[in-house]
């Protein structure tokens, strides 16, 4: 295996098919033997970032490249961006509306939870264009 | 600890059956406080009922949900459920209750 790269659409407010991409993200790195470890941190951190374009932006996509070595995945969306994001950072700050907050939704953990489950985190959010969220989840363990 | 010997103590009702070797437990209803801070093999207490949280649990390996206080999950959860192989429990105890039985029984 060199890499594999995979493309995933992702819809604003589709509550339904929310976590598909990275249901399908996972399933690729378990065929390729990731350790369950790497598995769990990836999981949650394009999670996170698949339902902030669901839940706050218009369409995006995900965008990954699997390696033997790393998972790089790039998320982006088309806008409205993120007005501060040094804030957006900070665990617990959220600007999810009530409607989606009764659903569990909108902990203001999320940005916060990528960085802290991935190896390599950066954003950069423009209003009104759009936000691009990059990690780099590397292969902990195993051969 | 294995999931059919909390079902059976506790007993829940069977939404989604299943057992799995489980070590830990976690409460909260915020999805991203859930995946931030839950550990690995635990069961997840909840009273959360639409079908993201099917997703959360696959994601974050979580081994089985109890759905507390007497709600009910959403039909198309119980659908993704079975379809995504996630145990769910639900009961009418409070979350409190679930929590402090399974902390007694050795759940931490």
């Amino acid at each position: 295996m060199s890499e594999i790269k995979l493309s995933f659409d992702i819809k604003h407010n589709d509550f339904d098919r929310a976590g598909s991409a990275s249901s399908s993200l996972k399933n690729s790195l378990k065929q390729l033997g990731y350790p369950p470890e790497d598995i769990r941190r990836l999981a949650i951190a394009s999670y996170e970032a698949e339902m902030n374009v669901v839940v706050h932006a218009s369409d995006g996509k995900m965008e990954a490249v699997i390696t033997p070595e790393m998972v790089d995945v790039w998320v982006i969306d088309g806008g409205p961006g993120i007005k501060n994001v040094e804030l957006a950072m900070q665990e617990g700050y959220s600007t999810a509306p009530d409607k989606i907050r009764e659903l569990g939704f909108g902990a203001g953990m999320g940005l916060p939870n990528i960085k802290k489950n991935s190896d390599f985190f950066e954003i950069e959010s423009k209003v009104p264009d759009g936000t691009k969220v990059h990690f780099i989840i590397r292969r902990k363990s195993g051969k | 600890m294995r999931i059919s010997e909390i079902k059976e103590k506790l007993n829940l009702t069977v939404v989604n059956d299943g057992d799995l070797e489980f070590e830990n437990g976690y409460v909260c209803d915020l999805l991203s406080v859930v995946m931030g801070k839950i550990q690995p093999k635990s069961v997840w207490l909840t009273v959360q009922t639409h079908k993201n949280i099917v997703a959360v649990a696959k994601m974050a390996e979580i081994c089985a949900i109890i759905i507390c206080d007497g709600f009910s999950p959403d039909e198309d959860t119980v659908e993704a459920a079975k379809k995504e192989g996630v145990i769910i429990f639900k009961t009418e105890k409070k979350s409190f209750e679930v929590a402090g039985l399974l902390y007694n029984m050795g759940v931490k």
